[in-house]
């Protein structure tokens, strides 16, 4: 008897395959044997036959033939589609209310019912549209919360997983095929002992590259935590609005304003970001500020990144007593400049603090001989003066070898609001700092050219690595986001996501990770192996690192292997 | 004729079961077409090797005949991978091709409760879907509750020498015929493979000092536990083996006469195994490599035959001669027999159970090369549990179905019927996952239990493993206690370093010893092992899949992979994985349906 074609059973299914939010196109997915009888009467200025893989220019109605819409009109052929069934794609202008009404409108007639959450791709699994590592991008796409994730997952669809762990399979079951093939047929396989130990660190080195961006994925998929603590009036909620760049955390003068943990989500470059405020840390808080210190304390544990903010005055002792709250989490310090004049720039909201408003980055984990502390005293100018002929000159002695690096200055209009400037000089410190150490130009609002100091690259033995570099300008974080937290803000997408342009991660999913870290274990215990047991131990580790790569694109590690060990060696009686 | 159980065929896998049978207590009837050809070595005069001598020292410790005949037969004792580790380290045995068959004959003729017949079986009797018995081409009907059919490469069998073709399971026999109609008539699928043996030279006319001697080992372990240890070891004259390698002139003249190769012309049209291609094959296939090695190795004290290792050839005899004459030592060899392909019907293995029993009839068991396999170790291994499992059930008894972890030839069976096989089948080391505990060293501590319980271990040997494993755990318990263990786990550390100067040290024998220090020191990877494989399989092995599942109706499931459910009828989910062409999608919609309880029932 001949069954029936796949899925011919299943239901045909709609749904909105855009988020519900306005944007500029907003589309219906329709899915399964009906999708094109039905979709056909919600549409007009449709040809009589529909070719595939083609858009009409159409409009959208409503059951009565009323118009909703217009937009375009796809039409996907089993099983050339996205599911493998017939699919109809409507896209219209992106209105949630428009939407939900004309999905609405498709499943009235109860010819087609609503999708689940994820349905269209496990279809598409399930008919063997996409592999497993695929099927697992789009569910990452759907759930994306920035910008960067979108990148991830897509590149991740477009197969870039599948590929790097291919480009990581083939050597290793090379090499594990040559390593059987000795153990299987001592007498045949010749001459391919030697060189395991190389390859076996190769394989290696190029599964460990890939985990470190399995990091980077984790967090460019969830999101990283960014965690602001420091002493009780430090001016963290300031700092919070400001790189917010909108009025969430309570603003007070008073110490401890803040006692629980405010979270906000903040997108950094295309990366998601969410920031939380904590309550200052000081001894012998009321009840209610004891509480809120013990979720300071949480909150710091769980995060990705601590932005120590240091106030005016603070000494060097207590500062250390800070650094060690965050107790192993990466460190970033923040320093402000309470005592500079407060200068409180146009467009500051009404209700932003009249307290610390400037600030300067500090290097987290330092020793006190680094001092970023005594170079970034409140009120400690490193700024070069514009000359006439219009160079500007560094005022901070600096490596003779790594030259000032000026961005092309006075570019701006002289007159431009400064709104405007801060904008420019936060995109040329975002363009700076992808070249590398710099030393950034500023041209203030007066014209004046300012030097922020150099980003010295500086490596603390036993302490969290990262960049020293100090902001030494006082910076103007009130109102709109002036170009310190520009700055700030490209440190910790930095500091977070590595340098470069966040694209090319390849790992975001958990299984991935999990299963890649263990391909890494057995590797190393191969590698230990080598010297310290015998081959036969080596050859179970390979197999254990085949097998879970195997697991991630969904291959059969057993049979590829003794395909390998064939196609490598001519063995015979 | 009445018996209880009826083998046909008296090749390695039927000498095993019938002798299983008639010791388990059943009347056995032995059919062959040439009772003096019977347990004859078709191709290399060698038993054992990397994973083939584990198959071996497991068939004896479960009461199987191979490794006391090999033990008796043997001319050239080899230990394998010695340096490469305790569970790849192999025995390989160069027998005497004669004193290996006339030794399982005479075992055979002894056997109380077996009747040897010389005929050639018709077809089988089915009633009810249960085997009643066979009838001979002469007419003859013999009555049995069981049938184990052990055909070889007999079935349709087709030689080929050059552009010549002659039917025949191998050189000087005929062909079973009527077999395969009867087998197709009753619903089995019969599938072609082909495999080849090379050409047999004249002893005397190798100059031998052209090549370079290999010696066998000394020392080395009988296969069997049985091979008496009172009697010197090995008991035969030891020969020695040379090697030679082919040449750029050798390949240049087979390429030159490829196209009177009936693998190249397409007149073979069955798939060969690729771990043992023939010399055309590996010319064609690694045309990079400037010589292949060639094993001279002599077919007994007394035979004139060398058996060339590596020259697998069914190319027309007068190209045979001429490669061969560019070969070092082989310049003026005189060839005896030519070397020829033979192509042959194999029944595929996922029509069995894992008792080795056919799915469709009752009492109906196929062991050895008919289900794809290839090699003596493999075929004798299939043979002794087919025998054991059709004994067990004519005493009404549980089946012996030995988990993947406890022996190699456990992994051989589920492989062959739960993937099936695309090629002949060779049981490699690397086919298990519990490769470090499936050692040739402790086969009898793994397995010797199960062969008493069926009774083809006596209790005294079943005693003397219980024995020796008893004595293996004390002194790993004594060490541990003595912080001992800890150094002998260190590398380069053995047994001896890690007791020097231990004063309440025991008095143990070797095989003891030598088990304490691979245990030990392999205790941590195996646990690791362990610890993968249970987090790999998560939950998959407890996953059952109810009998008579109706896979056709699970909606959404592709054709092929319902079909492939349908072929295997896999018990759970973690079999229904290994079968090739079922899609992890198909698993995840099976999966799907097995948690929502809706798994259709076929009714």
């Amino acid at each position: 008897m001949e069954s029936p074609p796949e899925l011919a059973l299943a239901p045909t299914i709609v749904g909105i395959a855009t988020p519900l939010a306005e944007g500029g196109v907003g589309i219906i997915r329709v899915s399964g044997a009906y999708a094109l009888a039905l979709t056909r009467s919600f549409v007009q200025g449709l040809p009589e036959v529909q070719q595939a893989r083609h858009a009409y220019r159409v409009t959208f109605t409503d059951a009565k033939g009323g118009p909703l819409d217009d937009g375009l009109f796809l039409y996907f052929k089993a099983p050339h589609s996205y599911t493998g069934e017939d699919v109809v794609e409507l896209q219209m202008h992106g209105s949630p209310r428009l939407l939900t009404l004309m999905q609405g409108e498709l499943l009235q007639e109860g010819r087609a019912r609503l999708a689940e959450p994820g349905e269209f791709t496990q279809r598409a699994f399930l008919n063997g549209r996409m592999d497993l590592a695929r099927a697992e991008a789009v569910a990452d796409l759907i759930a994306a919360r920035s910008e960067a994730a979108v990148r991830a997952a897509a590149a991740q669809l477009r197969g870039g997983l599948s590929s790097r762990i291919a480009a990581l399979q083939s050597p290793l079951t090379a090499l594990r095929a040559d390593v059987e093939a000795v153990l299987s047929f001592p007498e045949e396989a010749e001459e391919v002992e030697e060189e395991f130990a190389p390859r076996l660190t190769a394989v290696l080195e190029a599964a460990q590259a890939l985990v470190r961006t399995a990091t980077r994925g984790e967090r460019i998929r969830r999101g990283a935590r960014v965690v602001l603590f420091g002493p009780v009036n430090a001016g963290k909620s300031t700092l919070f609005n400001a790189l917010l760049g909108e009025s969430r955390a309570l603003v007070d003068s008073e110490p401890g304003t803040t006692r629980d943990v405010l979270e906000a989500n903040l997108e950094l470059g295309g990366l998601a970001v969410v920031l939380a405020d904590t309550a200052g840390l000081r001894d012998g808080p009321g009840r209610v500020e004891a509480l809120g210190m013990a979720r300071a304390r949480g909150a710091l544990q769980s995060a990705d990144l601590a932005v120590l903010v240091i106030p005016p005055g603070a000494a060097c002792g207590e500062v250390d007593l800070w650094r060690d709250e965050a107790q192993g989490v990466p460190l970033l310090e923040v320093h402000s400049k309470a005592d500079l004049p407060n200068e409180v720039p146009a467009g500051r909201p009404p209700d932003a603090p009249n307290a610390p408003a400037r600030w300067s980055l500090g290097e987290g984990g330092t020793s006190k001989e680094q001092a970023p502390l005594q170079a970034c005293r409140p009120g400690q100018r490193l700024a070069a003066r514009k000359d006439a002929d219009g160079e500007a000159r560094p005022g901070l002695p600096h490596d003779p070898h790594n030259p000032p690096y000026l961005l092309n200055q006075g570019e701006d209009e002289p007159n431009a609001s400064p709104e405007r400037q801060t904008a420019a000089l936060g995109e040329r410190a975002l363009q700076a700092h992808r070249q590398g150490p710099f030393l950034e130009a500023q041209e203030d609002a007066r014209g004046r050219s300012r030097v922020a100091a150099p980003g010295q690259q500086a490596v603390m033995p036993g302490k969290p690595l990262f960049h020293v570099e100090r902001i030494s300008e006082p910076l103007s974080v009130s109102g709109a986001t002036g170009s310190g937290v520009s700055r700030l803000k490209e440190r910790l997408k930095s500091l977070l996501w590595g340098e470069g342009i966040v694209e090319g991660v390849q790992v975001t999913s958990d299984r991935h990770r999990i299963l890649l870290e263990g391909a890494v274990q057995a590797l190393k215990r191969a590698q230990l192996a080598m010297t310290l047991s015998t081959l036969e131990v080596v050859a179970g580790e390979l197999a254990a690192a085949c097998e879970a790569l195997g697991q991630i694109t969904g291959e059969d590690a057993q049979g590829a292997l003794v395909d390998e060990i064939f196609r490598r060696f001519c063995i015979g009686k | 004729m009445k018996f209880d159980v009826v083998v046909v065929g008296l090749g390695h896998a039927g000498c095993e079961a019938a002798l299983a049978t008639a010791r388990m207590g059943l009347s056995t009837l032995g059919v062959t077409l040439r009772t003096d050809r019977s347990a004859v070595m078709s191709c290399n005069p060698a038993i054992g090797g990397t994973a083939k001598g584990h198959l071996v020292r497991e068939l004896d410790a479960l009461g199987g005949e191979m490794g006391r005949v090999a033990d008796q037969a043997g001319t050239h004792f080899k230990t394998l991978n010695e340096s490469k580790g305790p569970a790849v380290r192999a025995t390989r045995v160069l027998c005497d091709r004669d004193a290996y068959a006339q030794g399982m004959q005479e075992v055979l003729r002894r056997q109380e409760r077996l009747t040897l017949h010389e005929g050639h079986v018709a077809r089988l009797e089915v009633e009810g879907g249960r085997v009643v018995g066979v009838t001979l081409a002469d007419g003859t009907t013999v009555t049995a509750q069981a049938v184990i059919l052990t055909t070889g490469t007999f079935l349709g069998a087709l030689m080929h020498v050059g552009e010549q073709q002659r039917a025949g399971g191998r050189l000087g026999d005929d062909a079973a015929e009527g077999l395969s109609l009867s087998l197709r008539a009753l619903g089995f699928q019969l599938a072609r493979f082909k495999t080849g043996t090379p050409p047999r030279l004249a002893r005397e006319s190798i100059h031998y000092a052209r090549c370079e001697p290999q010696p066998g080992d000394a020392g080395v372990r009988p296969f069997s536990l049985r091979t008496e240890r009172t009697r010197p070891f090995p008991s035969r004259a030891q020969l020695l083996c040379h090697i030679t390698f082919t040449g750029e002139a050798t390949h240049a003249l087979l390429r030159q006469n490829l196209h009177r190769s009936p693998l190249h012309t397409g007149e073979i049209t069955g798939r060969g195994p690729r771990y043992c291609p023939s010399l055309e094959d590996k010319v064609v296939r690694f045309a990079q490599r400037t010589r292949h090695q060639v094993f001279l190795e002599p077919e007994g004290a007394d035979s004139p035959l060398v058996y060339p290792a590596g020259l697998s050839t069914s190319l027309p005899a007068d190209v045979q001669e001429a490669f061969l004459r560019t070969i070092p030592g082989l310049e003026e060899v005189q060839v005896l027999r030519y070397g020829y392909a033979v192509e042959y019907d194999y029944a595929p293995p996922t029509q069995l159970r894992a008792t080795l029993e056919t799915r469709s009839v009752r009492g109906l068991y196929f062991a050895g090369q008919l289900n794809g396999t290839s090699g003596y170790e493999e075929a004798a291994f299939q043979g002794l549990m087919a025998g054991i499992n059709a004994g067990l059930q004519l005493q009404g008894a549980e089946p012996l179905i030995l988990g993947r972890h406890e022996a190699h030839g456990a992994v051989l069976l589920d492989e062959l019927v739960s993937r099936g096989v695309d090629e002949p089948f060779r049981m490699l080391t690397s086919r298990s996952e519990h490769r470090l505990r499936l050692r040739e060293g402790n086969a009898d501590l793994r397995l010797r239990g199960h062969g008493e319980r069926v009774g083809l271990v006596s209790r005294a040997e079943g005693a003397q493993a219980r024995a020796r494993g008893a004595a293996v755990r004390a002194e790993m318990e004594r060490l541990r206690h003595n912080g001992r263990a800890s150094r002998l786990k260190q590398p380069g550390v053995d047994y001896e370093g890690a007791v020097e100067g231990d004063e309440s040290r025991p008095e143990l024998p070797g095989d003891v010893r030598e088990e304490v220090e691979v245990e030990l020191k392999y205790e941590g990877y195996i646990a690791q092992q362990d610890r993968v494989l249970a987090r790999e399989r998560g939950g998959w092995d407890g996953c059952a899949i109810p009998a008579g599942t109706c896979f056709e109706a699970i909606s959404g499931l592709s054709r092929e992979a319902a079909q492939k459910l349908l072929q295997h009828r896999p018990l759970t989910v973690a079999h229904a994985r290994r079968i090739p062409g079922v899609t992890s999608a198909a698993i995840s919609l099976l999966l799907i349906h097995l948690r929502r309880g809706t798994v259709p029932a076929s009714g």
